[in-house]
């Protein structure tokens, strides 16, 4: 590694700049880095594409910007769009908005608000995610905490602590325009696992908590399970040692010091299709009141007021169209009055 | 490959887990540090899905391992230690002439211009495939080298892939050609191969040795 000083790369409006080793780059409007780049700080808002790798210290980027080869950073935040063609090194990935990433991604903390799409794995100690995640690989993470909104999905999921919560809650309106979020997961290990909204053919762990909405192929536990009575499983296997422990059958909350540190609800949107339904009655409901009252009250209201102000219009034409020429007549006669006089 | 039976016996991570005692947030840390190769991984279909199953001696061994090092290192030390390869650690030549490897026989294989202080991993493989490929005779130093510079390429870049690495030289009407694959290797059937290595081999025997010997 070169110990020589090393410049610094601005572009603002519109420019390329060249590969190499830099200090510092920032590109505030549009802008290409032509081959491997590598900066203590990179700094991008606005558009701006790299053609090869990028190695950077800090790497901040706002608006678009995509980089054809890998991403090696020590925090790599994002607003906007990214799009990381290769795999990415960071210690810390936060991203707010878009981020795809085609390869695979190692991290310490990865944070995601928006959608996190990543073509390869997952690795990282804390794994979140506000909003839609897809992971083509296997998410390894210590903690993987998931809000779902939407379809979020993943081949396998592995680690110490899974929660993998629904999102979409709020009032029953709400819900009836908004579907909760939900997952689609092929297996699930994990020593602590809590899931909503879940679609997984295996969920293997020591603590399993299964909410509403799951539908569960296997389950294998090795201490406990408790079941949603919204939460479907085909096969629950005790694989500890001793007499198996009692399926705990009620409805589930979320780990509860845990959703409190979080500032969440202990519940998720329920599954429960009473409450569904009646979430869609009402809203049914109100689209016909509203409907209705468009249809009775605001345009006849509407009808009222346009053929009244119509009307007035009309009235004040028709006064000067009759009345303009015997005005003008009798301007034209007291004239002459004047005149003789 | 019946040469290794009882490593070829396979486990699947539930019955590892259930036999060690390790927990799952374990083994995912493991996996991720690169304490646990990549290459260890098998996915088989099962009557429950798609399972990962893993080489069952050597998986036991890595994991007593770890569970006899962790109280006194730290998982990175660790991973420095048994995966060498993924975290680019550098040897000073008298701790691999302290491990009982020939210095100057690894030196020897290096590409001339590489700077003479530390030695990666990779240069010990070299260094060991190279001693093989003597010992098995039939090619010629030109050829010896193109096939260390084919491991030098690869070795580290396979590392994750998935599989074993294997180093497979053929020839074809008197011309030697060296590749670097991962699993098996296929040719035309004109070309006879004349050596095949098994590269993960190797390099866990050298981790033995070093490890072994405290380096």
């Amino acid at each position: 590694m070169t110990t020589q000083p090393r410049g610094s790369v601005h572009i603002s409006g519109s420019g390329t700049a060249a590969g190499g080793c830099y200090e510092e780059v920032t590109i505030s409007g549009s802008g290409k880095l032509a081959g491997d780049v590598e900066a203590e700080r990179l700094r991008v808002s606005g558009a701006a594409k790299a053609l090869g790798n990028v190695k950077a210290g800090t790497l901040k980027a706002s608006g678009a910007f995509r980089v054809a080869g890998q991403v090696e950073a020590e925090e790599f935040r994002c607003s906007g769009s990214a799009k990381v063609e290769g795999g990415a090194r960071v210690t810390v990935l936060h991203a707010s908005g878009a981020l795809k990433v085609g390869g695979d991604v190692s991290g310490k903390e990865v944070e995601i608000s928006g959608a996190g799409t990543f073509g390869g794995d997952v690795a990282a100690e804390h794994f979140r995610c506000d909003g839609r995640a897809r992971v083509e690989g296997l998410l390894n993470a210590d903690t993987v905490e998931i809000i779902s909104e939407g379809l979020s999905s993943a081949r396998e999921i592995g680690g110490g602590e899974i929660r993998l919560l629904a999102g979409g809650g709020g009032g029953l309106l709400c819900r009836w325009w908004r579907r909760e979020g939900s997952f689609e997961v092929e297996t699930i290990e994990g020593d602590d696992v809590y899931a909503e909204a879940t679609k997984a053919a295996m969920v293997r762990g020591r603590g399993v908590t299964l909410g509403p909405g799951c539908s569960i192929g296997t389950v294998e536990y090795s201490e406990s399970l408790h079941l949603d009575p919204g939460a479907a499983v085909e096969n629950a296997t005790y694989t500890g040692s001793g007499p198996t422990p009692e399926v705990i059958t009620g409805a589930v909350t979320r780990p509860e010091g845990w959703a409190r540190r979080q500032g969440l609800p202990l519940h998720g949107p329920m599954r429960n299709p009473v409450v569904a339904l009646l979430a869609a009655a009402l809203g049914l409901i109100i689209a016909v009141v509203v409907v209705a009252l468009v249809l009775t009250v605001v345009l006849p209201a509407v009808g009222l007021v346009v053929g009244l102000v119509l009307g007035l219009v009309g009235l004040v034409l028709l006064l000067v169209i009759v009345g303009l020429p015997f005005l003008l007549l009798g301007a034209a006669f007291s004239h002459r009055r004047r005149g003789r006089g | 490959m019946a040469e290794r039976d009882g490593q070829l016996e396979e486990i699947s991570k539930q019955e590892a887990l259930r036999e060690t005692g390790i927990s799952y947030g374990q083994f995912y840390r493991w996996k991720r540090m690169g304490l646990i190769p990549e290459a260890w991984f098998h996915r088989r279909a099962t009557f429950t899905g798609q399972e990962s199953f893993l080489p069952r001696q050597r998986l036991l061994e890595r994991i007593a391992r770890i569970q006899q090092l962790k109280d006194q290192y730290s998982l990175e030390e660790i991973a420095e230690m048994l995966s060498p390869e993924v975290t680019a650690r550098q040897y000073a030549p008298e701790e691999i002439a302290r491990a009982g490897l020939d210095v100057s026989a690894v030196q020897a294989v290096r590409p001339p211009g590489s700077d003479a202080a530390g030695l990666q991993f990779v240069d010990l493989v070299c260094g060991a495939v190279a001693e093989r490929l003597r010992q098995a005779g039939g090619l010629s130093d030109r050829e010896v080298r193109l096939a260390l510079a084919t491991v030098r390429a690869w070795f580290t870049a396979l590392a994750q892939a998935g599989g074993e690495r294997q180093l497979v030289i053929a020839r074809r009407e008197g011309a030697a050609t060296a590749v670097c694959c991962v699993g098996e290797c296929r040719f035309d059937p004109e070309a006879r191969v004349v050596a095949s290595l098994n590269l993960e081999q190797i390099a866990e025997e050298l981790k033995v040795r070093l490890d072994k010997y405290g380096v």
